[in-house]
């Protein structure tokens, strides 16, 4: 089918212009619009995996600039799983979002008539699609230039939003996130130059030639501290906890993706084609990885402001990808990535629950809440679920994922000596820090008895445009912890040669 | 060749040349017919330039001789590939400019139009003559047009314009007279001042210390011209003092051609291995625009007022060209080319758009901003597209003519200048998105509230904070002075060569390609390191 992948950045960049449109007397329509694009991007994503179940690799490419620059798209079993889950989390997030932006811009501009506060809220969802856009132009792309720019276009929208619709201090804190992001990316930029200069090609496809250049080594490094800086790997971590906290919560799982996906570009860019000169990066980068789950679940389990803990907890959970990505086994590499498609499904139940509470009671701080099952059941269960889905709990996902991250991890462990078995060991303890602060925090905040301040309040659930698509994640990663095979199949199709 | 190509470079100098003359009886016979004049012979310039630009394409460089004379006698004129690139740039820039110039120069200048117009026709001969000219002497008398043109169009500025455009006079001239020394060193040893016969005579004198004290004294000047590091001190006051068309025309051609000038000489007048090797100007030209480029962002960031920003920028952005022409290898010079015809068009597009701004609502404070975008849209939307290239975003121009950079730097193996142009672009970045900050988001946390937050936000503010209640932060509500009801969009005449340079800072971004192949790689300088 033509132009299939084409449709999936195209759709959602319709969706952006007809919000845009849409922005004056109509603006209050934009969050409906925005929520069919991306519908409609899912179905034909879903047509893509039609043709990539059935064995094919569909590769499109566009727009020719010299020198060397195309806009090449290729979905095959390592871009298309990470491309499905990824759009139903933001098919998910925008129909989230109608109700949840509708608060915020109440809070925000509250003080402005009517027509000012459409504009405003159809601001957020004429900037939402932007990340769609993103990701799948980071997930598809086969050219390091285009991988590059969709990079950039990620964090500038992730600017525009966070200023506009953010928490405390949020101008600020996008200018952190903006400058992280793009120094991330401009080193990425650099390595993708450099290898031009030696093989004459920004294609990923011809990647493999730079191995065992005389530059290959220092290239790794340029790619790879870039792409760190996205994850937020200790010591790279310094924006992540304040810019996750202080965003507008309906895009948290976005977030996530955003900090998650450059363990995805690592993957593409650096070990499957430059395996060998990568594998000298493999054990520092796991000694890393353990040192940011620890740091990650402490710094957890010490926040009491409910956004704060989902924030922190994205840290450690994004080292667990990482961890198995450093094992570099073919186990580690796809239980990293599977992970990381389990974890951002677990962030965005997880998260965006906590956005339910906020959006509900109006209070971040946990010690102020109490009691909220009798009167939020359906919340509850909702953040019971993104307790279960970031521990990997059976049956969800993440359990899977994380049984064959840490077989890859031991396999190494068991070739490489003792000191990385301990890597290994340390790793498995610290999934226990995870089960502590998730429900741990699920005690406080729906269990016990009401606070007074909160017992006279209106407090029910919220309406279903919030919960409904959360459930829609829940259960699709429950499918892909029952049938696994749907996503480590395709995976093993493509990273088997590790 | 027919006749009427032949004679193009003669049209595209000697129309504003004439029109100049015209425009003071014209205006004198009916004032609102002087601006039709000015139009039409900026249009007509623009036009013979896109002429010649396709006739050297398909067959070559044009050159024409003044009234038959062949040199070394008569004025020559020469226009190559690179020429022609130039031309297209400077005379499309006064076109674009001189269609905005209309409503702002009503309001700026009122009463004054007729002689703005004369002048900025001069300036225009000035900066097309030096880069169609042959001769370095013509050379000379083209920059001293362009700069005398350009002092007296800075001084009509309101404000500090008079002492600003002073500086920019006393500095300017010794640049002038250096370049006239230059001359002169070159003439008593080579006796010819042909750019053709120079290249020819020279390479038997490169020894010479007439030649090498010619030379140096030539980069001298072109650098007070172009404002590089350490002798950019007038560009600041005189860019942001300057009327708002002017402050366009004067950043998007008059350094542009000084950095012409200097990648002429150094590289086709002389050969690349005279300024590389034998005489290492480059190597310094190379350390003074890594440091123009960080230090001029470092400034850029510091400055509060919109145009001054913009002005530190261009002190950066000089920086970038010089560093190509410093790394002197084929594709850092390619960038370095590329990066004038770019940044010529972005900071004129950056330059009008604050001058649509001032003209709708008389701030330049960027923290006056806050908001605007709601009030001129589009006007915004062309900032950001400009200032998105200026950061070296694809698909924009400026980030193929950084990538050319870069690429350069890292066939030099020249890390240093690899990480400073990086360096640069995340300064770029800084300064850009704090503008783009107060255009687009409206409100600001209160721990940042400038003064301009203060008094707008009224009872209104406590109101909704405390309707917020909770832990949510409500804002100071209320937006800047600038975005206050009643500021519209800003009026077609000023909308449209907007639109149209945005347009073209995609299509450089979009069309480099066939720019770079058809524009440069013919002439790319026999000797550089490729």
């Amino acid at each position: 089918m033509e132009g299939l992948l084409l449709q999936t950045l195209l759709v959602p960049l319709a969706g952006a212009v007809l919000g845009f449109l849409a922005r004056g007397r109509r603006g209050r329509l934009a969050g409906w619009i925005a929520t069919g694009a991306m519908l409609w991007t899912t179905a034909v994503v879903a047509r893509v995996g039609v043709a990539v179940y059935g064995g094919g690799a569909p590769r499109e490419s566009y727009l020719d600039i010299p020198p060397g620059i195309r806009l090449g798209l290729l979905a095959d079993g390592l871009s298309y799983p990470t491309l499905a889950v990824v759009t139903l989390l933001c098919a998910a997030l925008t129909c989230y979002s109608i109700r949840y932006v509708e608060r915020r811009v109440s809070v925000l501009y509250g003080a402005e008539p009517e027509a000012v506060q459409a504009r405003h809220y159809a601001r957020f969802f004429y900037l939402l699609p932007l990340f769609p856009v993103g990701f799948a132009g980071t997930i598809l792309s086969t050219n390091l230039v285009s991988l590059y720019f969709f990079l950039e276009v990620l964090t500038v929208a992730l600017f525009f939003l966070m200023a506009g619709f953010g928490y405390r201090d949020r101008v600020r804190i996008a200018f952190i996130s903006l400058a992280w992001g793009i120094v991330g990316a401009l080193l990425f930029l650099a390595a993708a130059l450099v290898v031009y200069a030696e093989i004459g090609s920004l294609e990923v496809d011809d990647l493999s030639r730079m191995a065992g250049n005389r530059l290959a080594g220092p290239t790794v490094a340029l790619f790879l501290v870039g792409l760190l800086m996205k994850l937020a790997v200790v010591p790279l971590h310094v924006w992540m906890p304040s810019v996750h906290a202080e965003h507008p919560t309906c895009i948290a799982g976005l977030l996530a993706v955003y900090a998650n996906l450059a363990l995805y570009v690592v993957v593409r860019v650096l070990v499957l084609p430059l395996g060998g000169d990568f594998a000298a990066f493999g054990t520092p980068l796991m000694a890393l990885a353990l040192v940011t789950m620890v740091y990650g679940s402490l710094l957890t389990l010490a926040q009491t402001d409910i956004k704060r803990l989902a924030a922190c907890s994205t840290i450690s959970q994004v080292a667990y990808s990482v961890l198995g990505v450093g094992a570099l086994t073919a186990a580690g590499v796809e239980g990293g990535l599977f992970f990381f498609l389990s974890h951002i499904m677990g962030k965005t139940v997880f998260f965006s629950t906590a956005g339910i509470v906020v959006y509900a009671t109006r209070i971040r701080d946990m010690r102020e809440l109490g009691g909220l099952a009798r009167r939020m059941p359906v919340t509850a269960v909702l953040w019971l679920i993104g307790c279960m889905m970031l521990s990997g709990f059976p049956p969800f996902s993440s359990f899977a994922a994380e049984w064959l991250l840490f077989t890859g991890v031991f396999e190494r462990g068991l070739a490489e000596g003792p000191g990385v078995v301990a890597i290994a060991i340390g790793g498995t303890t610290a999934v226990l820090l995870t089960v502590a602060y998730t429900f741990g925090a699920a005690r406080r905040i729906f269990f016990g008895p009401l606070p007074a301040h909160l017992a006279d309040r209106e407090l029910t659930d919220p309406p279903w445009t919030m919960t409904v698509p959360l459930g829609v994640v829940a259960a699709a990663s429950a499918v892909l912890g029952l049938y696994p095979a749907a996503v480590l199949d395709l995976l093993h199709s493509v990273l088997a040669a590790i | 060749m027919t006749l009427q190509q032949s004679a193009l470079p003669i049209v595209i100098v000697a129309t504003p040349l004439v029109a100049s003359f015209l425009l003071p009886l014209v205006g004198w016979w009916r004032r609102e017919a002087a601006y039709p004049v000015f139009l039409g012979a900026l249009a007509l310039s623009a036009g013979a330039s896109v002429a010649a630009a396709q006739a050297v394409l398909a067959e070559g460089p044009l050159a024409y001789h003044l009234g038959g004379w062949a040199p070394p006698w008569g004025i020559a004129f020469l226009i190559d590939h690179l020429a022609a690139l130039l031309l297209t740039l400077l005379s499309g820039m006064g076109l674009a400019v001189g269609v905005f110039s209309k409503r702002s120069v009503l309001r700026e200048l009122p009463e004054r139009e007729v002689p703005f117009y004369t002048v900025y026709l001069l300036l225009m001969t000035g900066v097309t003559g030096m880069v169609a000219t042959a001769d370095m002497f013509n050379l000379y008398v083209f920059l001293e047009i362009a700069s005398l043109t350009s002092y007296a169009l800075v001084s009509i500025g309101s404000g500090r314009a008079v002492v600003a455009a002073f500086r920019y006079l006393v500095l300017g001239t010794v640049g002038a007279a250096f370049y006239l020394l230059a001359v002169g060193y070159l003439y008593s040893v080579a006796g010819t001042l042909n750019m053709a016969d120079l290249a020819e005579v020279l390479p038997a004198l490169y020894e010479s210390n007439a030649v090498r004290v010619g030379f140096a004294f030539f980069v001298v000047g072109m650098a007070i011209k172009m404002a590089l590091f350490p002798v950019h001190a007038w560009l600041p006051a005189a860019y942001a003092h300057a009327p708002s068309a002017v402050s366009a025309i004067v950043a998007a051609t008059t350094t542009k051609v000084a950095a012409y000038a200097l990648i002429r000489v150094t590289f086709f007048v002389f050969e690349p291995r005279f300024a590389v090797e034998l005489f290492p100007v480059t190597a310094l030209l190379g350390v003074a625009g890594a440091v123009a480029m960080v230090l001029g962002s470092v400034l850029a960031i510091a400055q509060t007022d919109l145009k001054r920003m913009l002005a530190y920028s261009s002190v950066a952005q000089v920086g970038y060209i010089v560093l190509g022409v410093g790394m002197a290898n084929a594709t850092a010079l390619t960038g370095s080319v590329l990066h004038l015809v770019n940044h010529s068009v972005m900071k004129g597009c950056l330059f009008l758009a604050a001058g649509a701004i001032l003209y709708r609502t008389g701030c330049r404070e960027i923290v006056q901003l806050r908001h605007l975008a709601r009030r001129m849209p589009w006007t915004a939307a062309v900032f950001s597209v400009a200032a998105f290239s200026m950061i070296g975003l694809p698909p924009f121009g400026g980030f193929f003519s950084k990538m050319y950079l870069i690429l350069g730097a890292i066939e030099g193996e020249q890390w240093v200048f690899l990480a400073l142009i990086l360096l640069s672009s995340v300064l770029a970045l800084a300064y850009f998105a704090n503008v783009l900050r107060y255009l687009y988001v409206p409100g600001e946390a209160p721990s940042a509230a400038g003064p301009a937050g203060g008094p707008a936000a009224g009872p209104a503010t406590t109101a909704s904070a405390a309707a917020a209640g909770g832990d949510e932060s409500a804002d100071d509500r209320g937006d800047a002075p600038a975005a206050r009801e009643g500021v519209a969009e800003a009026p077609l005449p000023m909308l449209a060569p907007l639109l149209a340079l945005a347009a073209a800072v995609l299509l450089l971004g979009l069309l480099n390609g066939p720019i770079v192949s058809g524009f440069l790689e013919p002439v790319l300088p026999q000797g550089l390191s490729r």
